[in-house]
């Protein structure tokens, strides 16, 4: 059961820097997830975690231990594959049990026709049998056993990829965007069914997602990734109330958090804010945390472009007044929405707003005073 | 929609009407149809024909109908048992070891490693030499006296050895050539096979605790396999057709050791001037190769329905 380590880990193929040099410390049992759109560099990451793609610069070490050099076999580890990775040829069950007669066949018995006598004995093995029917159980795959997963729907290949994953038991249980191949429903589902698993086997879980809300409902930490450098390391609350910079900010929430940017314009609202605040501050406010008012009442004037139902509340999109070029959302009650080219006032409750420097992006912690 | 209205329709919403109709599909394949036809149904009819006729290259339309009677004389006879024999050795022979190094090449040369294009085109080049030029090539180099392989082996200390002209040793040497130039073709097509191995699979087995071995046990070889069937059969009939590389070497010598059924059919129709019995000869091959290729379809057959089930 690992602690991860991360010394000033990067990695460039070629003269392309894809991952720049960062510090990070996992603790043993974490739920980690790595976060940030598509190209970031988060699957190369977990790669080299896993050992299949080697490590630039820095060491990565699990419990103190530099592993850089250690074969992927060495490093006790799971790994579950966007593709699922199952392969084709065998049965569930030779799937799920592959781990197992591994760890059991020595390097010349898997020379042809042996290897298929041997694995026949093995799979008649009681210990093999038993941990075999046992995870299938758990998992609802019995009745799917002898079948092969070109016969399977894309949910019961992610329940056999994630059954020979857990069959070794082993320390660190790596998944690559495990759900991204799944519908909706399926998804949610399993989201739930993969957070239960790692509450119960305790181990130390590193999950690769594009999807903000499998990062939110899952981690216990969470690294948000983008263009190669790591942006925030923290637990989803950190990141979702106060994240580190405009890119996290922008990237974490649906719809994200509304950045306004005081340093230009000379509505009369944002002079106002501008002695509050200074001149070179974006304002960073959850949708949640707006309330929208008469015109007049409130502190940013604006005009209602669209409204959304969905659901249990609407999403309103209100164009700010000398802001044409971006849209503040507004999440309502259903009750209380306005009508389309309704001119409107928001309301922000300060006190859980960010404020970010205007030049560099970054968090800046400013005495609030409204 | 009224019939008025179909003649308005664009001309791909017509052909996929017309194709609901069922005369699209008929048309369509009514060119290869015709062609298979004329260059392969009729002359193997006239096939069938001639070998129940006595007809002589002299008089070949002439023949008189004899029923089954070539039939009887070639299987009654002690030529063909020693020609299927042949034909079996010389097939299993070069089928087998031009696969064995053919895939084996093409794992080695699939590696990464330097001069690995050029490797790759050296290994290529026996494909590209017209067969008859290769066996000309051979012939230099198995000759008894001044050819480069017992040049090696004296060298060695070795005694020299009569290639193409003593019992053993001809079919040996048929068998290396033919087998030389198939293994640049299986090389490259498995090379292919090899180059769309599903890497995720291939690095799920590597995290599952299989050696290198084990990878290409599990993962490479099943992936691999429907490729290596296909090259199988591909080479069983090239080589229950090879004629000119045994005509060039040994024409079926010496003693008949190295006569295949080809060179059989080619001696009976050409030399005997029999061509009832080349033709009986001629169905006797075409039978084999058809039953290889069913057997090869429903192999496959089976191993598709496998796969979903």
């Amino acid at each position: 059961m690992p602690r991860i380590t991360f010394d000033g880990i990067s990695k460039s193929f070629g003269d392309t820097q894809v991952l720049d040099p960062f510090d990070a410390d996992i603790a043993d049992g974490e739920f980690l997830v790595l976060l940030g759109p598509s190209g970031c560099g988060k699957s190369t990451l977990l790669r080299m975690i896993a050992g299949l793609t080697d490590i630039t610069s820095g060491t990565l070490l699990f419990d103190d231990v530099p592993v850089n050099h250690a074969d992927v076999r060495k490093r006790d580890i799971a790994f579950v594959f966007q593709s699922y990775a199952l392969y084709p040829q065998m049965t569930v069950r030779q799937n799920i049990a592959f781990p197992l007669l591994m760890d059991r066949m020595s390097g010349w018995q898997h020379l042809p026709i042996l290897s298929t006598l041997i694995r026949a004995r093995l799979m008649r093995d009681e210990r093999v049998r038993s941990q075999v029917n046992g995870l299938a159980e758990q998992l609802g795959l019995t009745a799917y056993l002898d079948r092969r997963p070109g016969a399977l729907s894309g949910g019961q290949r992610q329940r056999v990829a994630l059954a020979r994953s857990l069959v070794r038991d082993p320390s660190l249980y790596l998944l690559d965007e495990p759900l991204s191949n799944l519908d909706a429903k399926l998804r949610i589902q399993m989201r739930t069914d993969i957070a239960a698993l790692h509450r119960e086997v305790g181990k130390t879980f590193v999950y690769v997602t594009h999807d903000q809300i499998e990062a939110m409902t899952m981690a216990t930490k969470i690294i948000v990734m983008d263009g190669g450098k790591i942006q925030q390391i923290g637990t989803p609350d950190d990141i979702y109330d106060r994240p580190a910079n405009t890119t996290v900010a922008r990237f974490v929430g649906s719809p994200p958090m509304n950045l306004v940017d005081l340093s230009s314009g000379d509505q009369q609202w944002r002079q106002s804010l501008r002695r509050s605040y200074g001149d070179g501050t974006v304002v960073g406010f959850r949708p949640e945390n707006v309330r929208i008012v008469p015109s007049g009442a409130g502190i940013m004037p604006g005009t209602v472009e669209t409204v959304e139902r969905t659901g249990p509340e609407s999403i309103v999109a209100i164009t700010l007044d000398g802001h044409a070029d971006s849209r503040t959302y507004a999440r309502v009650p259903n009750d209380m929405t306005p009508s389309p080219a309704e001119r409107v006032s928001l309301d922000i409750d300060m006190s859980s707003s960010s404020f970010f420097d205007s030049v560099t992006g970054e968090r800046t912690e400013l005495p609030v005073t409204a | 929609m009224t019939a008025r209205a179909d003649a308005k329709e664009p001309l791909r919403l017509r052909l996929v009407r017309s194709a609901r109709n069922g005369m699209t599909p008929v048309m369509l394949l009514a060119g290869p149809f015709i062609f298979l036809g004329v260059m392969i149904i009729w002359p193997l009819i006239e096939q069938v024909w001639i070998s129940l006729t006595d007809a002589r290259l002299t008089n070949p339309s002439a023949g008189e109908f004899v029923g089954l009677q070539n039939y009887a004389t070639a299987l009654s006879g002690s030529a063909l048992p020693r020609v299927l024999l042949n034909t079996m050795v010389y097939t299993v022979g070069t089928t087998v070891i031009a696969l064995v190094i053919g895939v084996l090449a093409a794992v080695v040369v699939n590696m990464k490693f330097a001069g690995n294009s050029v490797v790759k085109a050296i290994l290529a080049t026996p494909w590209a030499i017209p067969s008859v030029a290769a066996a000309l090539i051979w012939l230099w180099m198995f000759s008894q006296s001044r050819g480069v392989i017992n040049r090696g082996l004296e060298a060695l200390g070795q005694d020299g050895i009569a290639w193409l002209t003593s019992e053993p040793w001809a079919m040996v040497a048929v068998i290396a050539v033919t087998a030389w130039q198939a293994v640049p073709f299986v090389m490259l097509v498995t090379l292919a096979a090899l180059k769309s191995v599903p890497q995720e699979t291939a690095e799920a087995s590597r995290i599952d605790g299989a050696p290198r071995l084990g990878t290409f046990q599990w993962v490479i070889w099943p992936h691999i396999l429907p490729t290596v069937r296909l090259l199988a059969i591909l080479q069983v009939i090239e080589a229950l057709r090879k004629w000119d590389i045994i005509a060039v070497l040994t024409q079926g010598g010496p003693v008949n050791s190295t006569n295949t059924l080809v060179i059989a059919i080619q001696r009976q129709a050409f030399e005997y001037q029999q061509l009832g019995m080349g033709a009986t000869y001629a169905i006797i091959g075409i039978t084999i190769a058809i039953v290889f290729t069913l057997a090869y379809l429903l192999l496959e057959r089976r191993e598709e329905k496998k796969n979903t089930r």
